[in-house]
């Protein structure tokens, strides 16, 4: 009976005490796993993150949710990118509690690449609340400004960070589209509207309303882009001064097709850009229809940056001209040397190009005005932000980076390029062979002799 | 307990099963490694480091460590010389840590032998010699773990394969954790905190873990050892 007593004791103590341990170790890395201390050995500190990112991390009030899906290749840790990828976002989900992070192959994870409705391989959606903003595999390596030996610069830490301040953003920029003068639509699926864009611009995060100056007797103070697509009435004079007012402080997306005449002649004035009413016929850089469908040359601009590897498409557009005075216009779309505007529209009229009469290329078609700040953006079309036109890869892109130029995201951080060192290694097949040998066979062979000599010679001893 | 040491490692290389794991082993990750080299094509590079062998390597040990920790108490509990081994000047604690420390450098003998992998990989490029010891680094913890976790699978049973077996089974287990587990499984899993060292950092909270567990499992094969007194 003593015994039994004792041993109860002696049981509930040592229970006890593993439980203890237990706990006290479990807490302590806890803590460490909230506060780590890490030390990077690696030569440019690839495995860090930037302050710039740090600090957005640390400021984070909401839960954010990024998913990943990349395929696997035969070895997970071969395939460059996704490792660089998934290294870099585990680190976000180290650095922040609130930041949850997973990676996964949407050939396995079927039900969640469903969800998440991904149609490209190397997508990276970024979500808190309903918000959700995706970064593409395309956009993650600079691959324009290197030199062929040198791997592409790696700018995924500028896109993701952004990308988490785009979808935590509390104060919604809302965006108006001017309505009342044929423009375009911003409901229904015809081809002509813009329901699509509108989406596209929901999804990063901005508000989409319509404006009408029926209901409305100015612009309101929230606008923080008014859109005037493809309008094909005229807007009347004093519609045109609120416009042209508002353009003091405002800024202005202005999308104008040719064969229309929507007046605006206070609006032009005041942004010194004049709409040519000619059409453009580019036979040296088209889409395949025709040279209607010019494919205009992307000119250096943070609106046109990352769209290098993309070829938009306007349809039916109309070049632009300002005097050359004006150092605060810069083109961002021009055709082709070969391209002309057509000025004769006259119906069952022969398209080509008359020297002398119609308008020489290389034309303008679209154009920025900054002065201290962004103020508009003018193309001479409407139709390649259209559902129509929308897939076209390259023009949701034009459209978005145009309204995010406009509103000068001042969230958005300009988090340089890391160099990315990949140390490679290259056998001849040589080399190759000899290694396969000696590390399969050779090797293990000599050990496995060393090692039963000396037990044998240590036996017989 | 230095003397313990010494006679555990004597044990070990009289036995010529210590040659054949070697050499498995070696023919093992040999296998990873020339395929990790040769296998080249434009979008499956050969990295000059050890980060696309880690993973490998890491498999390898969670097979050869059960065999080599199976034997440590079962066999002495099978002989008998349990017994002496208690009643020798020695306590509980340092029982243990001679027997571990052994077993530590029987895989510090494991890891250096792979040693030939960097030397390759030096002469085909030019790898960055941190990250390259914090694998080893990495390696060296993770294995450190499988093995005081086959320590106290030892000490539970004087039948050898089922000691193995019973560390075999909890760390394949905890392995998979990381890919069924969800948030937490991914905290508790074993190879999960493998990453930071592989790509050339420390992580003070990864460290911790694997020194953590190693401490746990080895105090409790001290609790155990100590209630087999009373029991």
């Amino acid at each position: 009976m003593e015994m039994k007593r004792i041993r109860w004791q002696y049981g509930s103590n040592a229970v006890g005490m593993v439980v203890a341990v237990l706990a006290v170790l479990v807490l302590a890395y806890g803590v460490l796993q909230r506060h780590p201390w890490r030390w990077d050995v690696t030569a440019n500190k690839e495995e860090s993150l930037s302050p710039q990112t740090e600090k957005v991390l640390a400021d984070l009030k909401e839960p954010v949710t990024i998913n990943a899906f990349f395929r696997r290749g035969d070895d997970i840790d071969e395939v460059y990118i996704r490792r660089k990828v998934d290294d870099l976002l585990q680190g976000y989900a180290r650095h922040s509690r609130l930041v949850t992070y997973r990676m996964f192959d949407p050939d396995l994870n079927v039900p969640e690449a469903l969800q998440y409705n991904i149609t490209t391989d190397g997508t990276i959606v970024f979500s808190s609340g309903k918000n959700r903003k995706d970064v593409l595999r395309s956009q993650l390596f600079d691959y324009s400004q290197t030199p062929e030996a040198s791997m592409p610069a790696f700018l995924g830490e500028g896109h993701f960070t952004n990308t988490i301040l785009a979808v935590t953003q509390t104060g919604q920029k809302t965006i108006y589209f001017l309505q009342g003068h044929g423009e375009r639509g911003l409901e229904g699926k015809d081809p002509v509207r813009f329901s699509e864009i509108k989406q596209f611009l929901e999804r990063e995060n901005y508000q989409v309303r319509p404006l009408s100056f029926i209901t409305s007797a100015q612009i309101p103070n929230d606008a923080s882009v008014l859109v005037i697509a493809g309008p094909t009435k005229v807007v009347s004079p004093q519609e045109d001064q609120l416009i042209a007012d508002y353009l003091q402080k405002g800024t202005l997306l202005l999308l104008l097709d040719p064969l229309t005449n929507p007046g605006l002649e206070l609006t032009l004035k005041e942004l010194g850009v004049k709409p040519q009413h000619d059409l453009v016929l580019d036979p040296g850089r088209h889409f395949l229809l025709g040279p209607q469908y010019p494919a205009p040359q992307l000119e250096t601009h943070p609106i046109t940056k990352d769209l290098l590897s993309m070829n938009p498409i306007l349809s039916m557009a109309q070049s632009l001209s300002f005097t050359a005075d004006r150092t605060d216009i810069t083109r961002i779309l021009t055709s082709s040397p070969d391209a002309w505007g057509e000025t004769n529209l006259a119906a069952g009229s022969e398209a080509k190009n008359d020297k002398g009469v119609d308008h020489q290329g290389p034309l303008t078609l679209g154009v920025v005005l900054q002065k201290e700040r962004p103020v508009a953006v003018v193309v001479g079309d409407s139709d390649f932000a259209t559902n129509g036109f929308i897939q076209v890869p390259g023009n949701s892109e034009l459209l978005l980076n145009m309204v995010s130029w406009l509103i000068g995201d001042e969230a958005k951080l300009e988090i340089g390029p890391r160099k990315t060192v990949f140390r490679s290694m290259m056998a001849t097949p040589l080399q190759g062979k000899v290694i396969a040998y000696l590390t399969q066979l050779g090797y293990p062979l000599v050990v496995l002799v060393i090692g039963l000599v000396y037990w044998y010679r240590r036996k017989n001893r | 307990m230095f003397a313990l040491i010494k006679k555990e490692l004597k044990i070990q290389i009289a036995s010529p099963i210590l040659a054949v794991g070697l050499a498995l082993f070696l023919f093992l990750t040999g296998f990873a490694f020339s395929a990790h080299v040769t296998q080249a094509s434009p979008q499956h590079l050969p990295e000059a480091s050890m980060r696309g062998m880690i993973y490998f390597m890491a498999v390898i040990l969670l097979f050869v460590t059960p065999f080599l920790s199976m034997r440590v108490f079962s066999e002495e509990m099978k002989n008998g010389t349990m017994e002496l081994l208690k009643t020798a000047p020695l306590t509980d604690l340092q029982i243990v840590l001679g027997k571990y420390g052994a077993m530590l450098i029987l895989l510090a003998i494991f890891l250096l032998a792979t040693a030939i992998y960097p030397i390759c990989i030096a002469i085909l490029g030019q790898p960055e010699w941190g990250p390259m010891l914090f694998c080893y680094l990495g390696l060296f913890l993770l294995g450190g773990s499988f093995l005081a976790l086959g320590l106290l699978a030892s000490a539970l049973t004087k039948n050898q394969v089922i000691a193995a077996v019973l560390t075999f089974v909890p760390l394949l287990t905890l392995w998979f954790l990381s890919d069924v587990g969800g948030a937490l499984g991914e905290k508790v899993s074993l190879i999960t905190h493998l990453q930071s060292f592989s790509v050339g950092v420390l992580d003070s909270s990864d460290l911790f873990y694997y020194l953590a567990v190693i401490f746990f499992l080895l105090f409790l094969t001290v609790r155990y050892l100590e209630a087999q007194r009373w029991r």
